[in-house]
């Protein structure tokens, strides 16, 4: 088995075919681990996760994503936007169940009509991020904390090997981003990979092994994360 | 320039173009307000009272305009939702699109009551011409409605939905409905009330409805009879609005 599950090599993005917003990136990621990604506002952190789901192709260079089993089938990346991406009329349950959709071919589902194995997958999960009890809810009432356990359950759902995590806890207090983050090592366990990026040195000093960090779209170090502080960031980037 | 006297400027020559236009069609004509006033007033007070002993002629007749405004909305709704889907850049995009947007864009340029006539001539007097013209009409209206609504769904859960690997068909279904369904039944209920409304001017050419009694009283004078066929329109369309904006209420997302 390969020891990466994601490599990027020589990445370069440009939106216009001008102007790119990523420049030469190189990167490994070992199965299991947990990468952060940080970087200011508009550095790139956010094109580079949405290449390695492929929602965009780079402009130059190749992206790898492996799976357990060779090439990691897209549907097998798990990914939590910023905003985290969930349909808010729908409830906590349908939204988790649409990280089921790519893996089941059955036409009842079109029509909400899930096997009952996967409702019970899909009521494990939430149960797991800690918000069974309001699966019949509608997104909408939800509070920020309770929509991220919502968009872990999700990305659960599509049994992912891989996770990329979109600055997702950046808009909760401390305390609940812990917990988010907390849960989020517990259910990654030791085979899933997961990317983070954050504006919080703390966080990717305390959940993740190494830390890129990204400025005007160029990598410009990686480092381990246990020596990351805001000295050696502040260093990094004069 | 500064900010201010561009602002000022800008002003002032927005308001030049208004009172020009004011001014070419009428609305400084004193003499022509005047008299136009007085006529409005000696209609105003025919109308009253109503000639209530129409109420049941009436009745009949408003349920048809329900029965076509009904029935030509239900057809416009079905047939604009694929036609809004179709005409989304973010769902079908590209030369699709364009083809939709410009076939909506054609329909949309023949009012209604143009589309009722084309109709009457077609089938005949009734309600039939009536309905197809509303539904004609209703289809042009909401599918532009609907593909604006389908674009401004967020793109950032357009794409945590994609990323899962669903199927376009699935990602409609799951995600491009639900999150405009606001928008939908919203414009389905001011399609079904304006169609209500249209369908009233359709029997002034014949397309059956309340609309034939109207132009009927209109043509022998008998304005407090037209006045009991307004007061039944206007009672319809607050009925449409009250029960639309409770379903909306009740079964709809809240904004967050």
């Amino acid at each position: 088995m390969e020891e990466y599950a994601i490599e990027l090599n020589n990445v370069w993005y440009s939106p216009d075919g001008n102007h790119y917003t990523l420049k030469n990136i190189d990167l490994k990621v070992r199965r299991g681990a947990c990468l952060a990604l940080i970087g200011p506002s508009g550095s790139g952190k956010t094109t580079l996760l949405k290449i390695i789901t492929r929602l965009i192709k780079p402009s130059n260079g190749f992206v790898i994503v492996r799976g357990s089993n060779g090439w990691l089938e897209k549907h097998r990346v798990g990914y939590i936007p910023q905003q985290l991406g969930l349909v808010r009329s729908l409830t906590a349950l349908e939204n988790v169940l649409i990280g089921a959709h790519s893996r089941i071919g059955y036409i009842g589902t079109l029509f909400s009509v899930f096997p009952k194995k996967e409702m019970k997958l899909a009521l494990e999960y939430l149960d797991m991020a800690g918000i069974s009890h309001k699966a019949e809810r509608k997104v909408y009432t939800l509070s920020g904390g309770e929509r991220q356990r919502v968009a872990i359950a999700r990305a659960l759902m599509q049994d992912p090997e891989i996770i990329l995590a979109d600055e997702f806890v950046s808009n909760l207090d401390i305390v609940t981003a812990r917990e988010i983050m907390d849960m989020m090592k517990r259910v990654k366990g030791t085979d899933m990979s997961l990317i983070i990026t954050t504006h919080d040195i703390n966080l990717a000093r305390y959940y993740s092994e190494t830390t890129v960090i990204i400025k005007d779209g160029i990598k410009i170090a990686e480092i381990s994360s246990n020596v990351l502080d805001h000295n050696k960031v502040k260093e990094v980037f004069a | 320039m500064n900010y201010y006297k561009g602002n000022l400027l800008s002003t002032a020559i927005f308001s030049g173009i208004v009172l020009y236009l004011a001014h070419s069609v009428g609305f400084f004509d004193i003499n022509k307000l005047a008299s136009g006033s007085k006529n409005l007033i000696i209609f105003s007070a025919d109308l009253f009272p109503p000639d209530f002993s129409v109420t049941e002629t009436l009745f009949y007749s408003t349920l048809e305009t329900i029965q076509m405004a009904l029935l030509g909305t239900i057809i416009g709704f079905v047939l604009a939702l694929p036609l809004g889907l179709m005409g989304a850049r973010n769902i079908s995009g590209g030369i699709i699109s364009a083809v939709t947007r410009f076939f909506l864009a054609a329909i949309r340029t023949i009012p209604a009551l143009l589309w009722a006539i084309i109709f009457v001539v077609a089938f005949g007097l009734g309600p039939l011409p009536g309905t197809l013209g509303l539904a004609i009409y209703s289809i042009g209206y909401m599918s532009k409605l609907y593909y604006e609504a389908f674009e401004a769904v967020d793109r950032e859960v357009i794409e945590a939905v994609r990323a899962t690997g669903i199927s376009r068909l699935k990602e409609i279904r799951f995600v491009i409905l639900p999150e405009s369904m606001n928008h939908i039944l919203s414009q389905l209920f001011f399609m079904f009330e304006y169609n209500v409304r249209s369908s009233a001017i359709l029997g002034f050419v014949g397309a059956g409805g309340i609309g034939f009694y109207m132009i009927s009283y209109i043509q022998l004078f008998q304005y407090q009879k037209l006045t009991t066929a307004i007061l039944l329109t206007l009672a319809v369309v607050l009925i449409i609005d009250f029960v639309g904006s409770r379903i909306r209420d009740r079964y709809l997302a809240q904004p967050s």
